[in-house]
């Protein structure tokens, strides 16, 4: 049983098909990537799959379960976590903050005891500090450091090692990245590599949305190509990027046949 | 010294009030001096009655707060000499809470202080609904009207005391909450504050009409005052040799109340519960894929906040003893809203803004007809100075 089954889900926005017909399977400890043009629908199948809109048709299974009709946060307690294309920290709040809110669902303090202050409370966040401060030790970063400082002041690469941080700190069995490499240099990249291999050693299976072939070319054991809303290719990435639909879809039909895809 | 003091709000690191290179006794006797002299100042400001006087005092205070302003610029030192010993603040502030009654020359005076505090109650309520959890309501009245009314009817038809009466109301106005937020929370922001602001309406509008339970116009009379082992809180309160006029019984009822307020919200406002409803404030979509219920969370600040609410009116109907319609207008939702964002929705300032929104007023009758007018401006320069809205989680 995979882990996670999409079965022939389509999305109508108003008339306009985002996504049709599109079925994939990720099975435990894989690294699936899902590439593809500037509006192919690649967010949206995130979007589908963590619940923040129900599909028009399909169905999607986690586990064996279906998910839809699912709540977000009922999804995210499954575990499945994400990250977003927009970066959408908690910029009010700490770099440690944001890590214990992806932990919260795992905290066992009522609200009755908070109020009554127990001695309990102030035991038990020390212990959520601690687990937070593993968590982010599972980035290349050095957000251990200034666990303290504000998500609002951090560089651009850094932010999105937070929002990986935290969707690590729900305990995935999946991962969802939405173009975790956006606005990262070459070191940093090798970074997310080294850290996408580890989390991958340790069980945890990965869809990456990403656009930066080197990524894709070097982590993923198989990605998914959509166009138009519309699944066009599926294999190991070498494989895929010979296929004269991948090349057409990127580079146009004059290109189909000259050999070399986006790399 | 870390230099910190560049940067902004909350964004405070945990090691900033702990290194200040000055021992520790210059900064106790600093801290000490500095609440003695503002005690002074604001117990000679609330016993001069005179316009002329009262014009020249707050002249005197603006001059003074300009002078501290450019101190403290000057030496960043007394600033943080005050931050470290913060809790030795707090301490003195409540003590001299504390000693007020002893100071005041009017038993009137009194009876003002324990109707900010109720206003203060209030504003700590809605603050964990607006503040805390980012949720705009814009009816609290409503749930002041609610408790207040619930214990009066508890008392006068049922003949409950006081004692029961004060958990009930809040608990009451709570649950109601819960009615109203459960549909109207599908909607979000300014649609949100145009239901809650509904519901206010609904809710006076009710109270108005069904004369059978709660006499309508006419409202509810002879609501007793609470009665401890016997003790009428109508009679003068003798201590020793000093003998308060009744109004300190009440006063330090709501002190009391006041105090276990802000204890309750500093302890959700430091805990998970502060942390996650920071988060909700910042981004629902990112809370909700991190595995929080925000429904649940939401339920819960609308129905902590309705129920300090209900517990502040329900203080007010026992310390009054006659509640009608009259009483809960629109205008003071909107009042609530002005203090909670003057005290730039922090405990202490919420507090501070209360009172001082209640006692100017009543210091000078020529600012009554200007009291929106000014709330108005004074509005606009927090809002202006501090546009990002801001929380005191810390770290």
């Amino acid at each position: 049983m995979p882990l996670l089954s999409v079965r022939s889900v389509s999305k109508n926005f108003t008339g306009v098909a985002a996504l049709s017909d599109v079925s994939l399977d990720v099975e435990e400890g894989e690294i699936v990537g899902v590439i593809g043009p500037n509006g192919s629908g690649k967010t949206t199948l995130l979007n589908l799959i963590t619940g923040i809109f129900p599909p028009s048709g399909g169905d999607i299974l986690f586990q064996g379960g279906s998910l839809i009709g699912r709540k977000p946060h009922e999804i995210a307690q499954l575990g499945i976590g994400r990250t977003f294309q927009q970066i959408r920290l908690f910029e009010d709040m700490s770099i440690l903050e944001n890590v214990l809110v992806g932990m919260d669902f795992y905290l066992s303090i009522g609200y009755s005891a908070t109020v009554l202050g127990l001695s309990r409370v102030r035991e038990e966040e020390a212990r959520g500090r601690n687990d937070a401060l593993v968590v982010l030790g599972r980035v290349r970063s050095r957000f251990n450091e200034t666990p303290g400082r504000a998500a609002a002041e951090l560089p651009y690469a850094d932010k999105r090692r937070l929002e990986i941080a935290r969707a690590l700190a729900i305990r995935p069995k999946l991962l969802l990245l939405d173009e975790p490499a956006a606005g990262m240099a070459p070191q940093e990249m090798r970074d997310l590599v080294a850290d996408l291999r580890q989390l991958n050693a340790d069980g945890t299976a990965v869809i990456l949305v990403e656009h930066k072939m080197r990524l894709i070319e070097g982590v993923t054991n198989r990605v998914i190509v959509l166009d138009y809303g519309q699944k066009i290719a599926e294999g190991p990435f070498n494989t895929v990027k010979k296929d004269a639909r991948v090349v057409e879809a990127y580079l146009g039909r004059g290109y189909v046949g000259a050999g070399a895809a986006a790399s | 010294m870390n230099d910190m003091s560049g940067v902004q709000g909350q964004a405070r690191t945990f090691t900033a009030n702990d290194d200040a290179d000055i021992p520790r006794y210059v900064s106790v006797v600093a801290a000490a001096v500095f609440l003695v002299v503002l005690f002074a100042i604001a117990i000679i400001g609330l016993r001069i009655t005179q316009t002329a006087l009262i014009l020249s005092y707050a002249a005197g205070l603006v001059v003074l707060g300009i002078g501290w302003y450019f101190l403290v610029k000057r030496f960043p030192v007394i600033s943080q000499a005050l931050m470290r010993e913060r809790t030795l603040l707090t301490a003195g502030t409540l003590a001299c809470a504390i000693a007020y009654p002893f100071f005041a020359t009017d038993p009137y005076q009194i009876h003002v202080m324990a109707l900010g505090g109720i206003f203060a109650l209030m504003g700590l309520g809605l603050n964990v609904t607006i503040g805390f959890a980012g949720l705009a309501d814009f009816g609290y009245i409503a749930y002041y009207a609610i408790g207040a009314y619930a214990s009066a009817l508890f008392n006068v038809k049922l003949g409950l005391p006081f004692w029961l009466c004060l958990p009930l109301a809040g608990l009451v106005a709570a649950c109601l909450s819960l009615l109203v937020a459960f549909p109207a929370l599908r909607v979000k922001g300014h649609y949100l504050a145009l239901v809650t602001l509904g519901f206010s309406f609904i809710v006076i509008q009710m109270i108005t009409n069904l004369e059978k339970i709660t006499g309508g116009t006419q409202g509810v009379f002879g609501i007793r005052a609470p009665n401890l082992f016997g003790y009428e809180f109508h009679t003068p309160l003798k201590l020793g040799t000093v003998t308060l006029p009744y109004q300190a019984n009440f006063y330090y009822l709501v002190l009391l109340m006041l105090v276990l307020s802000a204890i309750v919200c500093s302890r959700l406002g430091r805990s998970r519960w502060g942390r996650v409803w920071a988060a909700m404030r910042n981004d629902e979509v990112a809370t909700e894929a991190a595995g929080i219920n925000l429904m649940k969370l939401k339920l819960l600040a609308f129905g902590t906040g309705a129920s300090f609410g209900g517990i502040a009116g329900s203080l007010y109907a026992h310390m009054i003893g006659y509640i009608d319609p009259t009483t809960f207008r629109f205008i003071e939702s909107i009042f609530l809203l002005a203090v909670v964002a003057v005290g730039n929705w922090r405990i202490t300032g919420v507090i501070a803004a209360a009172v001082l929104f209640t006692v100017l007023p009543e210091k000078l009758r020529v600012f009554n007809e200007w009291r929106l007018f000014i709330f108005g401006f004074i509005l606009l320069g927090v809002m202006l100075a501090r546009g990002r809205r801001m929380i005191s989680s810390r770290y």
